[in-house]
């Protein structure tokens, strides 16, 4: 009996409310077009860099003097890199890597050149003094086959 | 029933483009912190860039954090005195990256001093927040 009342009352509210489907293609259509609508809505949001009303000089691959001053700040060797730069670009340097105290990832991330002096861009990551990790800029300026200065 | 298979259109359009909008605004920035396709140039470190070069004080004010009224009105009068001493010739961007809420972003630019003397200089910018916090 109760069976029997249950499948009558769901008949009804069967009848009342007719099931509505989109089929499947309309559906994956109209999930596409809100996906495309959402990504322009992100990308108003955040608009791209405006454009750059000057020249480009066009980029350069890492130079091996850099590399070398590079690897020498990575293996915390003190004694080689005071052999392998002068104290200006120790200066340089150490106000590029401020407030690092340690330094434990560099990566060259572009360079380019103008007239033989060639601008090498890294990422330094490491530990400031309160023990928490930061990441810096440091370009290095290499002429004549070596690092002449650091900013 | 057509009031009803309108709603489950829009409430599929408006799934999908919540999806679409997280996926951009949320994805990007992981990718780029990943380092996956390298660091996309910041729109505020370029306009900042730009407002160097063009000397707009009014600009690079807009996009560092709010200092104290001296150094503010440094600002204006560093940048009355370098009015029409130099001419921008050059500027490229050389790479940057982005970690914990932090970018970092790199630039090269060339300048021409009012005596002819041209100058080729790096510029290393930090952000938080899209603000320039450090400038090296």
């Amino acid at each position: 009996m109760s069976e029997l009342g249950t499948a009558i009352g769901q008949a009804q509210v069967a009848a009342e409310r007719p099931a509505v489907r989109l089929s499947g293609a309309v559906t994956v259509l109209l999930f596409v077009l809100g996906i495309l609508a959402g990504i322009a809505v992100a990308r108003y949001a955040s608009p791209p860099p405006p454009p750059n009303p000057y020249a480009e000089l066009s980029g350069v691959g890492e130079p091996p003097e850099s590399a070398a001053l590079v690897q020498v700040i990575l293996a915390d060797d003190a004694r080689t890199l005071s052999r392998m730069a002068g104290s200006e670009v120790l200066q340089g340097l150490g106000q590029a890597l401020d407030p690092l105290q340690e330094v434990f990832e560099a990566k060259f991330v572009g360079g380019t050149a103008r007239k033989g002096d060639i601008l090498a861009a890294y990422v330094f990551t490491g530990r400031g003094q309160t023990g928490q990790t930061f990441s810096v800029g440091a370009v290095f300026r290499v002429s004549g086959g070596k690092v002449i200065g650091v900013n | 029933m057509v009031g009803k298979a309108i709603r489950t259109a829009l409430a599929t359009v408006l799934v999908g483009g919540l999806f679409g909008y997280l996926v951009t605004s949320l994805g990007g920035p992981l990718v780029e912190e990943l380092s996956v396709f390298g660091t996309r140039e910041s729109t505020e470190a370029r306009t900042y860039m730009i407002g160097v070069l063009e000397n707009e004080p009014e600009t690079l004010a807009s996009l560092t954090p709010k200092g104290d009224i001296v150094s503010r009105a440094m600002q204006y009068l560093q940048s009355d005195e370098a009015q029409g001493q130099w001419t921008p010739l050059s500027l490229t961007y050389l790479g940057g990256s982005a970690k914990g809420g932090l970018q970092v972003h790199m630039y090269a630019i060339e300048l021409r001093s009012a005596s002819g003397r041209e100058q080729f200089i790096p510029l290393a910018l930090t952000l938080s927040n899209g603000k320039v916090i450090r400038r090296e």
